[in-house]
């Protein structure tokens, strides 16, 4: 090997070791308002929700999901305002945003004119109780409602996100979105699989 | 003395000047029907004493609560305070994911108004009356 040959060739792999480097590190760093990685990812079964909400379906769609009732005045709406911030940068054939309520009972006939006060691509969802549970079990949190008494109610402060064959793949506490960075960070768990 | 009588008469029978105002109130406009909402504001206590809040009245409600939002354990609660102490010369901010007024049994037409009147009360017999606005929380502000 000529030592111009060799000059290049070393060069070119120093360049390669950087840039590896560089991507090994800034994919170690997530950057504000970024979703946290859940690794196994556990599978989740959302058929048992009843949905409500314009044309309402989650068919091969991703889907953001968080928790909350449409009696609690300060943490829902403002987690709801957020995601009707996150539904402006997707189609919602794509990506579906799903409010599941842990209050059925008060909830279900208040709920469809509750989430659409925010974005018209919310649904909203209840279940059984044993059904919410179970929901609530596969995504790792558990949730408490008193109607009577609301400082025994409380919930995850989370929005979750899962895949169109129903993994729960990443999650991000609601006062961690950062309006410029998370609607780009949730781009990135999503886009590249437009690619299979 | 019968005029000077009259004068410390007069001035006792007047209502009590608030030393606490009010800054960057408003109302949560929350869906119809949803029955429940948030007040947010800054207290200013502009006198040399403390000052607890006493009462808080609403017209168009039924109750109002103090309330703070918390994250403890990964689980997202209200949990009511116990009072509200306004040290002298300073301010408390209510805000949106930490103190709040929690308004509960909101009448049906509530949310079709632009404003709510309050009436606070303190503990040195002064009260406030003020119409809040009602409004949507704009998102780039919505983190705590």
């Amino acid at each position: 090997m000529s030592g111009r040959r060799f000059f290049l060739l070393s060069i070119l792999a120093l360049g390669l070791s950087f840039g590896l480097g560089l991507a090994l590190f800034t994919s170690k760093t997530p950057s504000k308002g970024s979703f946290k990685e859940i690794s196994p990812a556990p599978s989740v079964d959302l058929s048992q929700l009843n949905l409500v909400g314009q044309n309402p379906t989650l068919a091969d769609k991703w889907v953001i999901l968080t928790f909350g009732y449409t009696q609690c005045p300060d943490i829902c709406p403002m987690s709801l305002a957020k995601m009707a911030q996150l539904s402006q940068s997707w189609d919602p054939s794509e990506v579906a945003f799903l409010f599941v309520t842990i209050a059925p009972e008060w909830d279900r006939e208040h709920l469809k004119d509750y989430v659409s006060a925010f974005s018209k691509d919310i649904y909203g969802a209840y279940a059984s109780s044993a059904q919410l549970q179970k929901l609530a079990a596969s995504l790792k949190t558990t949730y408490s409602y008193d109607s009577i008494k609301p400082e025994k109610s409380y919930h995850s402060p989370h929005f979750f996100l899962i895949t169109p064959d129903r993994r729960w793949v990443a999650y991000l506490r609601h006062d961690e979105f950062e309006p410029k960075n998370t609607p780009k960070e949730l781009a990135k768990w999503i886009e590249p699989f437009h690619w299979f | 003395m019968d005029r000077a009588f009259s004068l410390v008469l007069m001035m006792m029978s007047l209502p009590a000047f608030a030393e606490v105002s009010l800054k960057n109130s408003w109302v949560r406009k929350m869906p119809k029907g949803a029955g429940v909402t948030a007040v947010y504001l800054d207290f200013f206590n502009s006198s040399e004493t403390p000052l607890e809040l006493e009462s808080i009245d609403c017209p168009s409600a039924q109750s109002i609560e103090i309330h703070e939002s918390k994250i403890v354990d990964a689980k997202a609660m209200m949990l009511p305070v116990d009072g509200l102490t306004l040290p002298p010369n300073q301010v408390v901010s209510l805000k949106p994911g930490g103190l709040h007024l929690m308004v509960m049994g909101l009448h049906r037409e509530a949310m079709s108004q632009k404003a709510l009147d309050f009436k606070f009360k303190f503990s040195d017999g002064s009260s406030l009356t003020k119409k809040i606005p009602i409004q949507t929380e704009p998102v780039n502000q919505a983190s705590p």
